[in-house]
């Protein structure tokens, strides 16, 4: 299960339990891919727009992860765990722009690196994770209520 | 929001899973509303006006 695949919304409601079920799936298809996509670099050294091509195919299947996340909101009923998902989402849409903006000025300025390859996919999911437990933990709920 | 869920829960003896499969929300939905964490919409919050048979001024007071 990748960083994406963490319970949506820290809650299990129907629409939660449905977009578990679509991200296996598309962490599924992304191994898949990617394999295929890294083994068919390596022994048919493609060139130009077919390797273009064959290097963004592992990234369809985590934009689907984000699509899964979209039909996620659109199903989900529990107002109340909608609005944790929409803030966590807020959460780590902020972190990420914040850590590239600041990378940005880094690079212009300071001659700085730029981050790894695929750094931003995890600040954001991981800041999403935070964001997500910090608002489980306020709002505990009692084995005896 | 100030509201009087959780008493009228203890009357009827209700647990919070119990009213959270009522409403169809999760448990920590009704947690957050008792605890005055969140306020629940005006659909929501008729709902459970029903569930308790009252209106909903007698469930929630807006503290104006």
């Amino acid at each position: 299960m990748t960083i994406s695949g963490m319970a949506v919304c820290g809650m299990s409601t129907p629409a939660s339990k449905r977009y578990q079920r679509r991200v296996i799936v598309t962490t599924t298809v992304y191994v898949v891919v990617l394999l295929g996509a890294m083994f068919l670099v390596r022994h048919t050294h493609p060139h130009g727009w077919l390797l273009y091509g064959i290097a963004v195919l592992p990234a369809l299947p985590l934009l689907g992860t984000l699509g899964a996340l979209g039909v996620y909101l659109q199903e989900e009923k529990d107002e109340y765990a909608r609005l944790v998902t929409m803030r966590s989402l807020l959460a780590g849409t902020a972190t990420l722009l914040a850590v590239l903006v600041v990378n940005d000025f880094l690079r212009t300025i300071s001659g700085a690196g730029a981050l790894p390859p695929f750094w931003d996919w995890v600040i954001f999911f991981l800041s999403y994770g935070l964001a997500q437990a910090v608002q489980t933990m306020r709002n505990p709920v009692r084995d005896d209520a | 929001m100030r509201n009087r869920l959780r008493e009228l829960r203890a009357e009827r003896g209700w647990s919070q899973q119990y009213l959270a499969e009522k409403l169809e929300v999760s448990r920590q939905s009704v947690n957050a509303i008792e605890t005055g964490k969140y306020d629940p919409s005006l659909p929501l919050a008729f709902r459970i006006s029903r569930m308790f048979a009252k209106g909903i001024e007698e469930i929630f007071e807006d503290g104006a």
